[in-house]
This record gives C-alpha cells, sequence and structure tokens, in this order.
C-alpha cells in the first residue's frame, strides 16, 4: 500500500466514521513504523486499518478496526465470533474480559469494528516486575481454565476458535523448518538447529497433546492486553485458539528474552517449581515451536524488505536462531547476544518506529 | 488395600477435585493397590498406580455406558471404591456400587459440582442415588498446595501445615478403609 494510497483511503474512511458518528485522532500509531509494513506473527494474513478515535457525543475514546481487504474482512468477522463463543464458555472456570463492542457491521463495503478503548494507568513494561509477573500469571490462569474435553466443548469450539494438536504443530514446524531451509540453504548453523528442534518436538508429541485442547492466545504479548485496575481485558481475540497451554506462555517468554530477562526468567521458573516436569517440557516444546515460527516470519520478509529493514530483518533470523539454540540446551541465550542485537536493532530502526515503540509495550 | 478412585475430574484438567485426586492417589500409592478410573485423554501418570481412562469426547449416553462398564470390572478386582463426586460418575458409581456391593466412601470435594446437583432436579436425584449406597460421606479436603512464587520468599511454614494437613486427610482415610478390609 504506497502512502497516497493510504492518505486516499484514510480521507474515505474518515468520512464514512464520521457518518457512523466518530471521529479519527490527529495521533494514529499503528499507521506508522514496521507495524504498517509487516503485517503481525500470528494473526491471520487480513490487511486492515487500526485507527484510534472518538465518539461524537461524549467524546469516549475508541478502537476501530476497518476493512476492505477480504483477508481482512474474514479476520474481523472471526474475532466477533471469538468474542461472542468466549462469553458462552460455560467450562470456563474464570471469566475473560472484552473491550466493550460499540459497533460491528457493513458499511460501503467496508467492515467496521468499534471498541471501547481501554485506559490503563501505564504500559505493561513501565510496571514494577513483580506487578508484571502477576498480571501475566492472572491472565495465563484464566486462559488455561477453559480446556475443550468433552464432546459439547469441542463442538461449541471448532467452528469458532479453532483448534490445534500435536500433530498440526509437528506438521506447521516441518513447513517453517522446510521453508526456511530452501530459502537460506546455506545457512547450515540455522538448518542443523531446526533439525535438532524438529526431532525433539517429533519424540515428545505425547507431551504436547497432553496438555492441548485448552484455551489459549496465540499472540499473548503486552501490546495485545490492557490492564485497567485489576482486570485483564483480552484484544485481538482472532488470536485465540485451543491448542497446548503452553502455546501463549511460550509466545509471552520468548518476547520477555527480548524485553525483559528477569520476567523471562520467572515465568520458567514458575513452571519449574509448580508444576508437573512434563509441563516444564511443554513450555520448552512450545517455546522451540514459536521460535521455528518466528525465524520463518523473518526469513519470508527479508525479499519483502530493503535497506535498513532489510538488514534489521536479517539480524533477527540470527538473533532469534541464538535464542532457539539456547532453549534446545535448556539454558538462557547469553545476556550478550541480546544486548548486542537491542543495540543493532536501535540504530537500524526507523525515526518513526523509534516513536511507535514508545510506552508500546 | 485395593481400592478403585472414581473420579470425574483428573489432571491435566485444573480443577481443584482432579488436583486433589492426584495428590490423593501419589500419597496412598505407598500403601495401598490404586486404580484410578476417570474421564481422560492423556492423564498425567504416578508412580504405582494404575489409571484407566473413558474417552470424554464420546457423546453423553455412550460415555456414560463406557465409564460403567469400565467401573464394573475394575470395581471386580477391587474391595473397595472411593468416589469423587461429580455428575459424570455418580451414576455409574451409584449403579456399580449397588449391584456389585462393594463398600463405597464418597468425598464430595467438588463444591460446585454438588451445588449444581443442589439447584438442578434431575442432577440432585443423581447425587442422592450414589450417596445412598455411600457407607461414609465426607467433605474434608485439605487445603491447595501453596504456590512458590520467583519474588516472595518460599512459604515454608505454609508447606509444612499443608503437608500436615494431607497426613492427618490421608489417616483418617485410612481409619475408614481399614473398615472394610
Amino acid at each position: 500500500m504506497t502512502s497516497t494510497n493510504t492518505a486516499n483511503e484514510l480521507e474515505l474512511i474518515t468520512a464514512l466514521l464520521g457518518e457512523l458518528g466518530f471521529t479519527l485522532e490527529n495521533e494514529q500509531p499503528h499507521l506508522k513504523g514496521e507495524r504498517s509494513l509487516m503485517q503481525a506473527v500470528t494473526t491471520q494474513s487480513g490487511k486492515k486499518f487500526i485507527l484510534l478515535g472518538r465518539q461524537q457525543g461524549d467524546n469516549r475514546r475508541v478502537v476501530i478496526k476497518i476493512t476492505n481487504d477480504l483477508g481482512g474482512k474474514a479476520e474481523l468477522e472471526h474475532e466477533q465470533k471469538c468474542r461472542k463463543v468466549l462469553q458462552q464458555i460455560n467450562f470456563a472456570y474464570d471469566v475473560f474480559f472484552s473491550p466493550e463492542e460499540i459497533l460491528f457491521t457493513e458499511q460501503h463495503g467496508y467492515t467496521i469494528s468499534v471498541q471501547a478503548f481501554i485506559e490503563q494507568e501505564c504500559a505493561f513494561l513501565d510496571r514494577p516486575l513483580k506487578e508484571q509477573f502477576t498480571i501475566a500469571l492472572k491472565a495465563f490462569k484464566g486462559q488455561e481454565s477453559a480446556h475443550a474435553t468433552t464432546y459439547a466443548h469441542t463442538r461449541l469450539v471448532r467452528s469458532s476458535f479453532g483448534s490445534i494438536d500435536a500433530q498440526g504443530y509437528l506438521e506447521a514446524f516441518t513447513t517453517f523448518k522446510r521453508k526456511s531451509i530452501s530459502v537460506q540453504p546455506k545457512n547450515t548453523g540455522l538448518k542443523e538447529l531446526l533439525e535438532k528442534a524438529h526431532a525433539l518436538l517429533s519424540e515428545h508429541l505425547y507431551t504436547i497433546e497432553q496438555y492441548s485442547g485448552f484455551l489459549t492466545h496465540v499472540d499473548f504479548v503486552p501490546h495485545n492486553i490492557r490492564v485497567s485496575g485489576s482486570t485483564i481485558y483480552l484484544l485481538d481475540h482472532s488470536a485465540l485458539r485451543f491448542g497446548n497451554k503452553y502455546e501463549g506462555w511460550a509466545r509471552f517468554v520468548n518476547f520477555m528474552t527480548l524485553y525483559n530477562r528477569p520476567l523471562e526468567a520467572a515465568l520458567v521458573q514458575y513452571v519449574r517449581d509448580n508444576r508437573t516436569p512434563e509441563e516444564s517440557l511443554a513450555l520448552k516444546l512450545m517455546r522451540i515451536y514459536r521460535l521455528g515460527e518466528i525465524i520463518w516470519y523473518y526469513i519470508d520478509k527479508l525479499e519483502k524488505t530493503s535497506g535498513d529493514l532489510h538488514l534489521l530483518t536479517e539480524k533477527r533470523v540470527q538473533f532469534w536462531s541464538d535464542v532457539l539454540g539456547a532453549t534446545l540446551n535448556d539454558a538462557p541465550v547469553d545476556e550478550q547476544i541480546v544486548e548486542e542485537y537491542k543495540k543493532i536493532r536501535d540504530t537500524l530502526r526507523s525515526e518513526e518506529e523509534k516513536k511507535r515503540q514508545i510506552g508500546l509495550h | 488395600m485395593k481400592i478403585v478412585i472414581a473420579t470425574p475430574l483428573y489432571p491435566p484438567e485444573i480443577a481443584t477435585s482432579a488436583r486433589y485426586i492426584k495428590e490423593l492417589a501419589t500419597r496412598m500409592a505407598k500403601e495401598h493397590e490404586l486404580t484410578i478410573v476417570t474421564y481422560a485423554h492423556l492423564p498425567e501418570k504416578i508412580a504405582g498406580v494404575n489409571i484407566l481412562t473413558v474417552n470424554k469426547r464420546l457423546l453423553l449416553p455412550l460415555r456414560l455406558i463406557a465409564y460403567t462398564l469400565l467401573l464394573w470390572k475394575t470395581a471386580c478386582a477391587n474391595q473397595l471404591i472411593y468416589a469423587e463426586n461429580g455428575a459424570a460418575i455418580e451414576l455409574p458409581v451409584g449403579i456399580v456400587a449397588l449391584f456389585m456391593r462393594r463398600p463405597l466412601v464418597v468425598h464430595m470435594g467438588d463444591l460446585r459440582a454438588h451445588e449444581k446437583a443442589s439447584e438442578n432436579w434431575l442432577l440432585g436425584k443423581i447425587e442422592k442415588f450414589m450417596c445412598a449406597q455411600a457407607k461414609k460421606i465426607f467433605s474434608d479436603i485439605p487445603p491447595e498446595c501453596p504456590e512458590i512464587l520467583p519474588f516472595e520468599p518460599i512459604p515454608t511454614e505454609k508447606i509444612s501445615s499443608y503437608n500436615a494437613s494431607w497426613d492427618s486427610h490421608v489417616e483418617e482415610l485410612n481409619k475408614i478403609f481399614l473398615h472394610y478390609d
């Protein structure tokens, strides 16, 4: 999407939203930086605008998701369905919170979803470490409390969230491995790592399956949740599915490898201290699976990027490969590797992206 | 003593009653020969305990029949049935205890299931039917295992009290079981 096209489309969208009683804010963080160039790792491949606005009349702040792209529309519809089913899950022992849906409509070929903006006291990573841990643990426990086990449960969730079992994880990882190796045939180090990872996942399919059937948010990272008081709101419901209960943990823990090492260590230690050895193994296996996914995601982006973003994408492939190597060896990745990567990343990021990152997590 | 434990929930289910049964079996396996009959796909294993499962994904009538048959077969080779309450096992347990005349001890550990039974006529009748076959019904449950949290000192006192509470629970159960040995 070129910037001229984007500007024209935004003008159209602004008018459309005006008719529906919403005004856009001047500052639109989601239109800037890498996010506008690369789509998220895990969400379905739809294109959409995520905009901040105000509801006319009461001036209430809202988040508007709007798209006329077929994939994007499917994603928004899927997300709405997931939000509805989430409220019906009577086999969940805890309650999930979602931001209030103000409007969901189809207008002039656009699917529009408007939700209340959840104000939070501060960004997740700005909170004290102990509080971050408590929030994360509460959110994971909430997800784990929904376990699709009976015939009725499975029927209810199959048509909405989607599900993946151990074989599904292995098949997906096989694809990440095959494609990564075919794009980078000379990267023997990566090939070796991916083959070792694949062998480990194959060996422990039983453990992966044992903890499957749980509700898990596969893009569980700070920018997909908001915390207000003691309530955690889940954003991006399209990233919910029934799978291994440590898949969401794995995404979060891998993310913290880069953003908050003590929290990464604390979560791994918590599972080690309080859950069965098989569960610690399940977390490790899911971390490996998600690392394979992110490595392929960046390898796939190599030919679609240029300049500094291309260099940064190369560095990302190397960095996540290093994390995969460490995880396979049951060791945390060397702090020096993380710090050096961060330094390079910050020199290669555009000013716009650096601005977008402030307070994002 | 040979005991069959009938439970609707068992880990990896995370319900309190599921964790209770696993902890109970782990602790009692040293003194008794235990078999757990539960609804599960891939249950967590316990050294020295036989775990038999019924596929929970079967349609309700089919899984009730499958559970009843499995419990019947297992009870034949055991001296006592220890049942954790819950609608999914109450009818099979009641039937097996009634017709096989095996002593039945019922543990009302799942308060949520008990509440549901008191609100629903049919579930209430099923629960009463199972309880009518029981030689002993009790509801004592040791506290949940204290969590070890990364930024807090290890709760040694709570862990000691948790272990003591379990010791006394197991002792109480052993006294009950001894009566039917």
